[in-house]
């Protein structure tokens, strides 16, 4: 399963997604909104995407990991609009045969997502908002 | 589709930072033959020089694919201007190799 979603994450319909009667391993990744960053006093997020083209390239990560490992079935959820302290704003759930591969999919998987799929965030902060990755902050 | 006196439109997707400063999600944007992704990022920061800083660091998908700077823009083709995505990182270690 990959989407964008507006509504709160199900963590219990991705396990679902992912297991099966040979998957001896499943690692969940969940993205939480953190109450600070960088010094700032966070009050909440705001995730905006470019929908399809967020979910095509959360799909080729996710297929290049399954290439990668086999074995391997992931799931990842990306939520958009507000999001408050706590609340979960991305979930990566990899199943493999054995924990090592789980983890190592999972990773990758994240760590692609955050870095390449059009998606982006804004800080909500006590004096102040920036979108993260704006060249003004660096 | 008719490209009367040497221009044409595309559609323009805004998202962030475009989105905020511009105040639209979208717009019909008149360009001339031979733009590029690039050609128009140019003259929205012309209108809009507050968007100067995102200049060197904006990505470019047309039709849901990226493309490069100097792609060159048909009629009717739908362009969506991409700032730096969230990234952020926990640590230095990168599991991620290159899938572009």
């Amino acid at each position: 399963m990959i989407a964008v979603t507006q509504d709160p994450i199900s963590i219990d319909e991705l396990i679902s997604s992912v297991s099966h009667p040979g998957a001896g391993a499943i690692v969940i990744f969940l993205g939480v909104v953190r109450d600070n960053n960088e010094g700032r006093k966070v009050r909440y997020l705001e995730y905006e995407s470019y929908e399809p083209a967020a979910k095509a390239s959360m799909q080729k990560i996710c297929g290049f990991a399954t290439d990668k490992w086999p074995g391997v079935r992931i799931s990842a959820v990306h939520r958009v609009g507000k999001l408050n302290i706590g609340d979960i704003s991305v979930a990566v759930v990899a199943s493999a045969p054995h924990r090592q591969e789980a983890f190592a999919a999972a990773r990758f998987v994240i760590d692609s997502i955050k870095e390449e799929s059009p998606i982006w965030k804004k800080e909500i902060f006590e004096g102040g908002e920036v979108w993260i990755g704006d060249p003004s902050l660096s | 589709m008719n490209i009367a006196g040497g221009s044409f439109e595309i559609k323009l997707l805004l998202f962030a930072q475009f989105r905020e400063v511009i105040g639209q999600k979208e717009l019909l944007y008149k360009v001339t033959i031979g733009s590029t992704p690039a050609s128009v990022l140019r003259s929205l920061i012309e209108e809009y020089p507050d968007l100067a800083r995102l200049e060197s660091v904006t990505k470019f998908i047309v039709n849901e694919e990226f493309v490069p700077g100097d792609y060159k823009l048909s009629p009717g083709d739908t362009l969506a201007l991409i700032p730096p995505v969230a990234g952020g990182r926990d640590d230095s270690s990168d599991s991620r190799s290159h899938i572009h």
